[in-house]
């Protein structure tokens, strides 16, 4: 095997180069001055190109829009049937069309939303034909498209676009897939949420909420998956939070037993979950967690206590935590404290000049 | 003897001039196809589809202030109306010598709330901390005076949000700027740190902190910045963020995920380019620990800032600049050419040193040896006029190509005669203006040598706010 050369070689190579050019350069210097003078001039005039192109789509765009945007107001009126617009637009015309649609089609919901859906059918082949696209943009415009302004019977390219190689476009189609709410694409979604890690769980979240509660049972069966990815596990637990899905608790339960083999992310979701969904009964199972040596771990249980706990039973453990080494835990058993009713601690911890006094005195100052 | 030496200049000049713009439209042609596909993604990009999203992580803005009296009240409000669904403001005030303060207050009622720091940065003492109550969300923090370093680790020390994002007290960020900056951190959650575009706001057209229309400065000194403010956005931090090795993230505008920039220790206080030289060590406390990261850059992401008008101050803010470049390259030596480092060990770091930090001073020597030869009599002038004016196109060249990825991408001047005069500029540029950016660097450059640390005075005018007023025709 050949071994790299060093770094002296490699840079005496590059100035040999650069050397070479140097000196073509100078016994052709004319030529030179020509050739940069041209390719100045192109990059000129390719700046003008622009623009001028630019000036006059804008053009073209307000004329059509000031064609269009009428008939489009009557349409949704009901005035006039959907026909009426689409026929008055150009084959040509269909990428200014569409965005159109779009804009309006993102502040309207409902018939609104039929009702440029059905303006938009003749056009919508543009979105089929830019999910083929070898450029990975394109093909997140077409999901766009046919997600915001497409029927039912384009959820199947939507699916498809799931598995695309890009996941960004993926998460385009999820996110049409997930704002047309029909549960029979749910389970391939949740099947491609391990795709989506790097977007976040909150944008995950946010995406699988859409569903509704008729989704908690198919979530909180991938949540209780061992084999699920930790991620996947983690988003459809704060999915179920966000809907306020009480039906899992039994799950809860049982993932935060402590001989449940439940990985780290996923019991703090489960304490932030049972937070949410969970009773007085639940208290036990989350007492358990406010001496975990993960400050995290203790965090979320301590919040968790906060919305479930006993005001007397939890009050010194709570109390003790306004001293933890993590300022955040700390934070939040304050939280928790005011949360039970119980300022009168506060309010003694308040009187001393140290953190917690400081703390606990920026917790009672009410929110505007 | 005279002869040998004219030829060695002669080639190091043409070979000085292939390097320079070389690189340069080596990074435009890198960043053509993002910016191609930058402009696809707007397409079904929209700010009301990410407003509505619950997904955003929260943000805070730090704004440190320094005798910002006359722009202080109009640079939060500004911040105040900028979209995005959860964020907190945290204003600095780093023991401002005006009113900056009572202007504050008197404008948004701040009273003293206790707040407790979420991590143990170094910064100047705190004096006191108020909460607005027009807007619970709005912060002022009072310390003494320990430089814009010292007063963002301040901000950062108190911060409680996911994010933070860096900001100048004079910016002011689009509307939409926070959630196009975002969108990097919702696509990779390897990302940590995103830098934004920052644009030229003179003379432009400004209501109630929002630019409303863009267009060239009426001042040729503030034109030709916003020439190299094209050059520097359009085409060279693509081009770096393209290959992963972004070096500079402006103070001005920066995203940041808070825990790594308090793993590093927060802003360095010590040296005039602390933004630059937190991304720096940023990328080398992630390499050396071998945590995956990203650090990109969202060209469309935009915070508008006063650039100056005056020669005096400009050639200030340019020594200091250079010298705070000097400072880190020196500081973070040990980056030079090592492997580990990939992209910015063996490509960014030596473009960075040997052309923008060395070059002013190569190009500032050819003039006087220039004249040495002449007086000598050894300059063959057809040669030497022919690497001059080679010098001119070649230096316009790296402008017209910006000015097309400009417009190819952003299209942020509109007008066909600011188009027109950009266009211009790139060529005369060449012939004074860019020579006293040359002088500056390099005395910045000596600066450094002789470790003087100074900001010098900067002062503020004041946007015009606009009442009502005619678009220039």
């Amino acid at each position: 095997m050949m071994s790299r050369p060093p770094v002296s070689a490699r840079v005496t190579d590059v100035l040999d180069v650069i050397e070479f050019g140097a000196q073509t350069m100078l016994e052709h210097l004319p030529q030179a001055l020509i050739a940069s003078a041209v390719f100045s001039t192109a990059c000129a005039a390719t700046a003008f190109g622009i623009h001028a192109a630019a000036v006059r789509a804008g053009r073209r765009r307000d004329a059509r829009l000031a064609r269009w945007e009428p008939v489009l107001l009557d349409v949704l009126a009901g005035d006039a049937p959907p026909e009426r617009l689409s026929d008055l637009v150009h084959r040509r015309e269909a990428d200014d069309y569409l965005a159109m649609l779009v804009r309006f089609a993102l502040r309207l919901d409902g018939s609104a939303r039929d009702t440029l859906a059905a303006a938009a059918r003749p056009f919508l082949g543009r979105g089929r034909a830019l999910l083929r696209s070898s450029i990975a943009e394109r093909r997140a415009l077409g999901a766009h498209l046919l997600g915001l302004l497409g029927h039912r019977g384009y959820r199947p390219l939507l699916v498809t676009a799931l598995r695309d190689p890009s996941p960004g476009v993926a998460m385009v189609a999820a996110r049409a897939l997930a704002q047309s709410g029909d549960l029979a694409v749910l389970p391939d979604l949740v099947a491609s949420l391990d795709r989506f890690v790097a977007w976040g769980t909150p944008a995950v979240t946010s995406m699988l909420a859409r569903f509704g509660l008729r989704s908690g049972h198919l979530l909180a069966l991938r949540l209780a998956a061992p084999d699920a990815p930790e991620p996947t596990r983690v988003a459809c637990a704060e999915t179920l939070r966000r809907l306020g899905y009480v039906p899992a608790d039994t799950l809860v339960e049982a993932l935060l037993h402590p001989a449940a083999p439940t990985p780290r992310e996923v019991r703090m979701a489960l304490l932030r979950l049972v937070a949410e969904i969970g009773t007085a009964a639940h208290a036990p199972l989350v007492r358990r967690h406010l001496t975990d040596p993960d400050p995290v771990v203790r965090l979320h249980a301590v919040t968790a206590i906060g919305a479930l706990g006993d005001p007397f039973l939890d009050a010194p453990p709570l109390e003790e935590a306004l001293g933890d080494t993590d300022t955040w835990t700390a934070l939040r058993a304050a939280h928790a404290l005011a949360r039970l009713g119980r300022r009168d601690l506060l309010e003694r911890a308040a009187a001393f000049d140290d953190d917690r006094g400081r703390l606990a005195r920026q917790t009672l100052v009410p929110a505007c | 003897m005279l002869d040998l030496l004219f030829r060695v200049f002669e080639l190091s000049t043409i070979a000085y001039l292939l390097v320079v713009i070389g690189h340069y439209l080596v990074l435009s042609a890198i960043a053509i196809p993002a910016l191609v596909r930058l402009r696809w993604r707007a397409e079904h990009f929209h700010t009301s589809e990410a407003v509505a999203s619950a997904s955003a992580p929260p943000i805070s803005l730090l704004v440190p202030m320094y005798n910002e009296e006359p722009v202080c009240v109009e640079s939060v409000r500004a911040l105040l109306g900028v979209s995005y669904p959860s964020r907190q403001i945290l204003v600095v005030n780093d023991g401002s010598k005006d009113g900056t303060v009572a202007r504050l207050t008197a404008a948004f009622e701040f009273e003293e709330t206790p707040r407790l720091p979420t991590s143990h940065l170094h910064h100047a003492t705190v004096r006191a901390i108020y909460r607005s109550r027009i807007d619970p969300a709005l912060w002022l923090i009072d310390k003494e005076n320990g430089g814009k370093a010292d007063a963002l680790n301040a901000g950062l020390a108190y911060c409680q949000t996911p994010l933070f994002c860096m900001l100048d007290g004079d910016s002011l960020l689009a509307n939409d700027a926070l959630l196009r900056a975002v969108q990097p951190f919702l696509q990779d959650a390897t990302t940590i740190a995103v830098g934004g575009t920052i644009g030229i706001v003179n003379d432009s057209a400004i209501r109630h902190g929002r630019v409303l229309d863009v267009r060239m400065p009426t001042s040729w000194v503030a034109r030709f910045q916003a020439l190299e403010y094209i050059r520097a956005f359009a085409a060279s931090r693509v081009g770096w963020s393209s290959i992963n090795a972004l070096m500079i993230i402006s103070g001005a505008f920066g995203l940041f995920r808070r825990e790594p920039v308090v793993a590093v220790g927060g802003l360095d206080e010590d040296t005039v380019g602390e933004d630059m030289e937190l991304v720096m060590r940023l990328h080398r406390y992630h390499r050396d620990r071998k945590i995956p990261y990203r650090i990109g850059y969202a060209p469309d992401a935009v915070s508008w800032t006063e650039c100056p008008e005056s020669l005096t101050i400009l050639g200030r803010q340019r020594d200091r600049w250079h010298r705070g470049l000097a400072q880190i390259l020196w500081r973070h030596r040990g980056m030079l050419y090592r492997r580990r480092y990939g992209p910015i060990g063996w490509l960014a770091f030596p473009v960075f040193l040997f052309i923008e930090l060395i070059g002013p001073a190569y190009e500032l020597l050819g003039l006087p040896l220039m004249a040495v030869l002449w007086w000598t009599g050894y300059a063959y002038w057809p040669i030497a006029l022919q690497v001059y004016l080679l010098t001119l196109v070649l230096g316009a060249t790296q402008s017209l190509a910006a000015i097309a990825l400009e417009q190819l991408a952003f299209r942020r001047y509109t007008r066909t005669r600011d188009i027109a005069l950009l266009m211009a500029l790139a060529v005369i540029e060449n012939v004074g203006y860019r020579q006293l950016t040359v002088f500056w660097r390099v005395r910045g450059l000596v600066n450094f040598l002789r470790d003087n640390q100074s900001w010098g005075e900067m002062t503020r005018t004041g946007f015009a706010t606009e009442e009502a007023s005619p678009l220039p025709t």
